[in-house]
């Protein structure tokens, strides 16, 4: 199989970037040491390759209705610049993919899924269309997206647009220009850090990546990517959310907004919204000495609850850490249980999301 | 990056051999790729081990990999210090980042190591 490439490939082979298959890309999981690429993104800013993830667009009269009938979140409650984080879920609530969402009028929505769900959620969505009057465009080959992050992303970013970057919230859009060039811009991320997310056609995507890396921006790889996600607690389609989980046991009832209107797997959605549900992803710290991984059991005394389903090394609590679907009644913060590290039981602690 | 001084196996292991006794660590190779070391799992002292056989485990941010004892005879020392700064095998992979010291059981194992013009070549192959 051929591994596929971003637009800016060329450019992460060229600053030394550690290419791995991702998902059936070809993507640089580090250009230096991961903890440093963390450690600078945390305490600074740093710069992603995301062009892989899957972009579309849906336009037209009932736009809004139509997204709104797919998702636990209120798409009509958005107002023209403003996003949301979601599901796709199945009719009994297993959670299909996450994304976000995008009002940038009453006909036009923008969408930002999962790489490795892309062709799924397109004939996902194309298949419920249905009656609605509304169309959707699968925009990610033409167009590339780069994630821009840390605590000084905003401010540094702030000369070469026309937009008051730092006096954006939280997930809001504009279409702007960056270095001159049209972008939409949205202030978006993985990393929980502050920052913006920038998506461009590919030709442009390619300047704009060269001139933040003249402007002092670190190119990150996916290995930091993943631990600054695993600390802050989001989760990672495939390994902490799949079609066996839904969003009330992912910890993600923030992001359910009944608003009167059905929406796919609204029934077991809403009933363990209400009632709460039987098990709960939470978030761990090791109390003891390892690193905890994907698939290492977690247990309560000699009893298997389940595997972790995501683990590692936080490099801001020089500690491991990881996530877990524990039964609700061990759910709490703070709850002591253990990890099995290759045969070794070591301590763990409950701990809030994010973890830092 | 590959002393000649000392020896080296295909899984990346090298050994310094010293009479019946010898040294073992990782490669700079294998630091390398593996990069930031934040854990390491080391054999308890007087164990008996075979050729080949797992005895440590050395974590990056990344992933866990296994080292396998390059010889058979009985650990006799490992590095206390990789505890609280596993790093060193990072920073220093042919010294300061040593893993354990081995009392060999059957020397004759030392002829089937590798040189380091012959580990130079296996990793040519592998890219």
């Amino acid at each position: 199989m051929t591994l596929k490439h971003t637009p800016l490939y060329e450019r992460h082979v060229a600053a030394g970037g550690r290419m791995v298959d991702f998902g059936g890309w070809e993507m640089p999981v580090q250009y230096r040491s991961p903890v440093e690429e963390h450690h600078a993104v945390r305490r600074d800013a740093g710069i992603f390759d995301v062009s892989h993830m899957g972009r579309f667009r849906v336009e037209g009269p009932q736009a809004g209705e139509f997204l709104d009938s797919l998702v636990p979140n209120n798409v009509l409650g958005l107002v023209n610049g403003k996003l949301l984080y979601t599901q796709i879920c199945t009719p009994d609530g297993g959670i299909l993919d996450d994304l976000i969402i995008g009002r940038w009028s009453a006909t036009e929505y923008g969408i930002v899924v999962n790489a490795a769900r892309l062709d799924h959620d397109r004939e996902w969505i194309l298949s419920h269309i249905g009656a609605f009057d509304c169309r959707l465009t699968d925009e990610s080959t033409q167009t590339g997206m780069i994630a821009i992050q840390g605590p000084a992303a905003l401010a540094r970013l702030a000369p070469f647009t026309t937009e008051k970057l730092v006096e954006m919230k939280p997930f809001r859009q504009v279409r702007t220009t960056l270095f001159g060039h049209a972008v939409a811009l949205s202030t978006t991320g993985y990393t929980g850090e502050k920052g913006c997310e920038v998506i461009a056609p590919n030709d442009v995507i390619k300047v704009i990546w060269d001139k933040l890396t003249e402007a002092g921006f670190p190119p990150i790889g996916l290995a930091a990517r993943d631990s600054l996600r695993l600390e802050k607690g989001f989760c990672l389609y495939g390994s902490d959310i799949d079609e066996s989980t839904t969003p009330i046991e992912a910890g993600l009832a923030w992001t359910v907004k009944p608003n009167g209107r059905p929406f796919i797997g609204d029934r077991v959605v809403l009933s363990q919204l209400e009632s709460g549900p039987s098990r709960m992803l939470v978030g761990f710290i090791l109390e003891g000495k390892g690193i905890p991984r994907h698939g290492y059991g977690v247990f309560a005394g000699d009893e298997l609850l389940a595997p972790a389903t995501s683990g590692g090394y936080s490099p801001t609590l020089d500690k491991g850490v990881g996530m877990a679907y524990v039964p609700i009644e061990l759910a709490a913060e703070g709850t002591s249980l253990a990890i099995d590290i290759r045969g070794r039981r070591v301590p763990i602690r409950i701990a809030r999301r994010p973890m830092v | 990056m590959y002393p000649d001084e000392l020896k080296y196996t295909a899984s990346h292991e090298w050994i310094e051999v010293a009479g019946d006794e010898a040294r073992v660590g990782i490669s700079d190779y294998a630091q390398h790729q593996l990069s930031d070391i934040v854990y390491v799992e080391l054999p308890e002292v007087g164990r008996k081990v075979k050729k080949g056989e797992a005895v440590a485990v050395v974590e990056s941010s990344k992933m866990a990999a296994d080292c396998y004892s390059p010889l058979s005879g009985e650990i006799i020392a490992v590095n206390e210090s990789l505890e609280e700064s596993p790093e060193l095998i990072n920073t220093s992979p042919y010294g300061d980042g040593w893993l354990f010291r081995i009392r060999m059981s059957n020397p004759d194992e030392v002829g089937q190591l590798l040189d380091a013009g012959k580990y130079q070549s296996t990793l040519d192959e592998e890219h």
